[in-house]
């Protein structure tokens, strides 16, 4: 019985082991390459343990302006639309969940699970009317624009996540806030949403990670280069006969370490908030 | 009381910084023309030959301001065609002929017939190139630069292992070579030297590499009249060459594009193929000069011929809506002197971007490049090549169907290759179905 158990874990484990090789092993090259030189590179000689590292592909990144790269302003542009996405989808996201889940109207199960069913469409469908409407509010070529669309995105799937929270909590203690003279704003901000924060939280970094990976929209959108999000800067180091290899995989590494450097202490409540989500 | 004329004061100061910068914009920049253009040469040494020529024609035309800006290949079709729905298209962009017709179809472009005779006149454009943007009685893109594949191959490896640093000249002596130069060299069971360097994934880097054997062959996509011509058997031949070769081009190559390509010849795995002469620059910043180029294979009794690409500009209708046209044109004018356009050829991407008109192939501006000058010969060999080079479904002289651009973008070729290479069909089918397919995509 024991033997068993432990043959069952022992698979078990295997079985993560495996999973995590295949979904991290990836990572792993693109980083250890990161500090391999060109020639290197080149010839294919790339081992886990870098027999010489070096800084020489993350240097230029930072410190010489090829042309009209610049890595910097691709990494400060990624974070400033992937924040203003996550700070503008959590309100959106609380002001409709809350409705949706106080507010018996005609049609609102329908509106519900009309906010899932949206991603059942291809959005490649919408890269035409929504450059066209972009271009009619003159929003083309702008990080407005693009904070926008990635809201627009984010947006329903984090309402029908914090829909869950707020209906697990329990109508009496927002009668008791209305007893004590707090009027509907008042209750949502000082008593609902500080019930929901990980909720709020699972919504927010969601909506952070999609914003910080979109290149579809960001690529049909966005023509300056100073306005480029990193998946569009990367691109610009690969050419169809010309790769710049180091520096696309130095550019690579920085893309998801600072995502990793948000996410990590957050991962946590993360799992917590989506698992709760999905169970409420 | 001081309190408040500190906020007062600051206010002051902050409108008039803002008047005189108004003033500054009114006086100096107001008459200023902005031009914008879109290119997809993302590699930082690119960008920055496109923004030395820039600087250079606003130094001369210091009432006009070009910005650059870089989309990428795998953008450039979605991106453009959705800006010319939605109007907001540059003023003008770089294409090649397939590109060029979607832009066409979609209606976002303007006829160029004026500039094009012009600088034909003044420099003389290589008829290879200039064709492939004709169509409905007008040219659609002025060419500026071209592209052209070359049979590249390590000469220290043919001497080592074919006892000669002659190239082979037949797609037979290109066997007998690739299978003398297929190299186990430490006996350890595994191949180090492919003899070849091919591709079968579903990609336009396929597609590039059959036909420059199907072009040898005299395979055309389309006849005179735009009707399917796939199905015939020089298509079959060249296929079948292309199956022959393939024995001893790498086996992961069933996936590869042109970075594993590109990675792999420099790293010393590859010994010769049909490619872009571009590698020189990689050759040359490595310390490494052992790189020639020759004219691609023929079959016995074929035609000399090569793939080229002509990379050209069009010009959108935004740019004559927006009144700047002229300005355009003044650019255009500039960046194809020979001088200004060795800039854009041999030092943006040496080798890989050739002179398209005979006066910028004959300058020593091209010349003079470092690069240029160390594969000289190689350099030659393209150069002269350009003249030889036809693109798949513009073999002749002029747009014969429109519809090649879907043809293409739907990989069709490279549909026909993995047939005959991972699929192991006899290729006569893969001719056949492939002629199917370009029937379908041509209604």
């Amino acid at each position: 019985m024991v033997t068993r158990r432990l043959i069952k874990r022992l698979l078990l484990y295997l079985a993560v082991l495996v999973f995590l090789f295949v979904c991290l092993f990836p990572f792993g090259w693109v980083l250890t390459g990161s500090f391999h030189s060109l020639a290197q590179i080149m010839e294919g000689q790339i081992h886990w343990i870098p027999k010489d590292p070096t800084l020489e592909n993350y240097i230029p990144l930072f410190f010489s302006k090829m042309g009209i790269k610049n890595f910097p302003v691709y990494i400060l542009n990624s974070l400033m639309i992937g924040c203003a996405t996550a700070v503008l989808s959590s309100i959106i996201a609380a002001l409709g969940g809350y409705g949706l889940s106080r507010y018996e109207f005609y049609g609102r199960d329908v509106l519900s699970r009309m906010m899932l069913f949206i991603y059942v469409f291809p959005v490649v469908l919408l890269a035409l009317p929504i450059n066209e409407s972009m271009a009619k509010l003159r929003l083309v070529d702008s990080r407005l624009g693009i904070i926008l669309i990635h809201t627009a995105l984010a947006a329903p799937f984090c309402t029908w996540l914090l829909r869950s929270f707020f209906d697990s909590i329990p109508k009496a203690i927002e009668e008791s806030a209305a007893v004590d003279g707090a009027n509907k704003i008042q209750t949502l901000i000082w008593i609902v949403l500080p019930l929901a924060a990980p909720g709020v939280l699972t919504a927010a970094v969601y909506s952070l990670v999609s914003s910080w990976g979109e290149q579809m929209f960001a690529s049909i959108l966005i023509s300056s280069d100073t306005m480029k999000t990193l998946p569009l800067g990367i691109a610009m180091y690969t050419s169809e006969q010309y790769i710049e290899w180091g520096q696309l995989l130095a550019g690579t590494v920085l893309t998801f370490v600072p995502l990793l450097l948000i996410f990590m202490p957050l991962s946590k409540h993360f799992l917590q908030g989506f698992m709760e989500g999905a169970l409420k | 009381m001081r309190l408040k004329s500190k906020p007062r004061r600051l206010t002051c100061i902050l409108l008039g910084v803002a008047v005189l910068v108004l003033i500054n914009g009114v006086a100096f920049g107001a008459d200023k023309v902005k031009l914008t253009f879109w290119h997809h040469e993302a590699p930082s040494h690119r960008v920055m030959a496109f923004q030395k020529a820039i600087d250079m024609f606003e130094k001369e035309h210091p009432n006009i301001k070009v910005k650059q800006e870089v989309v990428s290949w795998g953008d450039a079709w979605p991106k453009t065609l959705s800006a010319i729905r939605a109007g907001t298209t540059p003023d003008f962009e770089f294409d090649i002929p397939d590109f060029n017709l979607s832009a066409y179809m979609a209606g976002g472009i303007i006829p160029v017939d004026d500039i094009v005779k012009e600088i034909d006149e003044k420099y003389g454009y290589f008829k290879s190139n200039v064709g492939m943007y004709r169509h409905d009685g007008h040219y659609w893109g002025v060419p500026i630069w071209t592209m052209v594949f070359t049979w590249l191959y390590r000469p220290e490896y043919l001497k080592e292992y074919v006892g000669t640093t002659d190239p082979p000249k037949t797609w037979d002596e290109v066997l007998d070579y690739a299978k003398k130069l297929t190299v186990d060299k430490d006996g350890d069971g595994k191949v180090d030297i492919y003899g070849i360097g091919l591709t079968a994934s579903k990609s336009l880097c396929t597609q590039e590499f059959i036909w420059s054997v199907m072009t040898t062959y005299g395979v055309r996509i389309y006849d005179e009249n735009g009707k399917a011509n796939f199905n015939t058997p020089q298509t079959v031949k060249a296929l079948e060459t292309y199956k022959k070769l393939w024995e001893y081009a790498p086996p992961a190559a069933t996936g590869w594009i042109w970075g594993e390509i590109e990675m792999n010849f420099a790293g010393g795995k590859i010994a010769m193929m049909p490619y872009f002469p571009a590698l020189q620059k990689r050759f040359y910043d490595a310390g490494n000069l052992d790189l020639e180029g020759a004219e691609l294979p023929v079959p016995g009794g074929g035609q000399r011929s090569t793939i080229i690409y002509p990379n050209a500009i069009m010009i959108f209708k935004s740019a004559e809506k927006r009144g700047v046209l002229d300005e355009v044109k003044q650019f255009i004018r500039f960046i194809m002197k020979p001088e200004v356009n060795a800039i854009l050829t041999a030092e943006q991407e040496p080798g890989g971007f050739l002179p398209v008109t005979e006066k910028a192939a004959e300058s020593q501006a091209y010349w003079d490049n470092k690069y240029i000058s160390a594969f000289k010969n190689l350099n030659k060999v393209a150069v002269n090549e350009v003249k030889n080079g036809t693109l798949y479904g513009f073999t002749h002289g002029k747009v014969v169907n429109k519809t090649i651009g879907d043809v293409i973008g739907a990989n069709t070729l490279a549909e026909v290759v993995q047939k005959v290479i991972i699929q192991d069909e006899d290729p006569k089918n893969a001719a056949k179905w492939g002629h199917k397919k370009i029937e379908e995509l041509s209604d």
